[in-house]
């Protein structure tokens, strides 16, 4: 299909400028909405307690091997010393008070943390990243899937303290 | 091809398309920010700090194309908003595919469901095809479409 280009270009850059006002304008009218609000939304998104983003397998295994990335077992120690995923840390939900303070790698607020539990039915890994989150870490994603989709997709495990 | 691409008919039939689309589109999200804010956040594109300043303007701004769209008025603008606003979620979706996220597109806002990332995808790809038609027709005949004066 043929864009007729010259007459476009000549002026495309006008419609840019008018599109940004309207988007200036646009983002001004939304703002002055928003104060007419009952429970108007805040400036700056929080991201809610209980409600962590979920990745799936292949986002997760890119995370893990990456290797930048906190990977936190929320399983019960028992489970983790029997096998989990490589590099992982075991940060249990009945235990995290006790531990988190033990995890150093936890120090760094804004590195990327990924937590998962058994499988995509347990709610451990959705409970210890509510609680990171709460505790001010900024980056932190739930694999749905657990343990049960690392290990049926045949993925290496590591097992041991 | 190009005769059917510059039928003003057809130019108006797209443009009542897409105006429709992007007003649905705007009031459904408009109506609920705290959704929509959470989809756009699902997306993992923006920080933190701009999510909510987009969930607050973008609904206004696609209301806003589709009135423009819908009447005429100004409409180069309004089919370059559209132009640029769907090219924008196509790009996004694409990102948000090739990072492998399990989420919902949210362009109809939260409570529409609107099916997985593909069909959104092969939406927001048609819905830029007939604004590049629009606006293609509206830079063509000068801004002036069904008597209406859209220029700057």
């Amino acid at each position: 299909m043929g864009f007729d280009g010259e007459a476009v270009a000549s002026k495309w850059g006008k419609d840019l400028a008018g599109f940004t006002l309207l988007a200036v304008a646009s983002a001004c009218l939304g703002l002055l909405i928003n104060q007419g609000r009952e429970h108007p939304l805040p400036l700056i998104y929080v991201i809610k307690a209980g409600q962590s983003e979920t990745v799936g397998l292949p986002e997760f295994r890119k995370i893990v091997e990456s290797e930048n990335a906190i990977i936190l077992d929320a399983r019960p120690a028992l489970f983790y010393r029997r096998g989990h995923v490589p590099g992982a840390i075991s940060l249990s939900r009945e235990q995290f008070e006790k531990e988190y303070p033990k995890r150093k790698a936890l120090n760094d607020k804004d590195r990327l943390i990924a937590v998962y539990c058994s499988g995509a039915d347990c709610k451990d890994s959705g409970m210890v990243a509510a609680a990171l989150v709460k505790l001010g870490h900024s980056r932190v994603l739930v694999f749905a899937g657990g343990w049960d989709a690392w290990t049926g997709a045949g993925l290496p495990a590591e097992a041991g303290p | 091809m190009k005769r059917l691409l510059s039928n003003q008919k057809l130019g108006l039939v797209l443009r009542l398309i897409v105006g429709g689309v992007f007003l649905y589109a705007g009031i459904l999200k408009a109506r609920s920010p705290e959704a929509f804010a959470d989809s756009i956040a699902a997306f993992r594109i923006l920080p933190l700090s701009f999510i909510n300043l987009f969930a607050l303007g973008l609904p206004v701004l696609e209301v806003v194309t589709g009135l423009l769209l819908a009447t005429g008025f100004q409409l180069r603008i309004g089919a370059f908003s559209a132009l640029f606003l769907s090219a924008l979620f196509v790009i996004a979706l694409l990102s948000a595919g090739l990072r492998g996220l399990n989420i919902d597109c949210g362009c109809f806002g939260a409570a529409a469901r609107s099916g997985s990332l593909g069909i959104a995808l092969g939406r927001d790809i048609l819905l830029a095809a007939m604004a590049l038609t629009v606006y293609r027709q509206a830079v063509i005949s000068g801004g002036l479409c069904k008597g209406t004066r859209s220029r700057l």
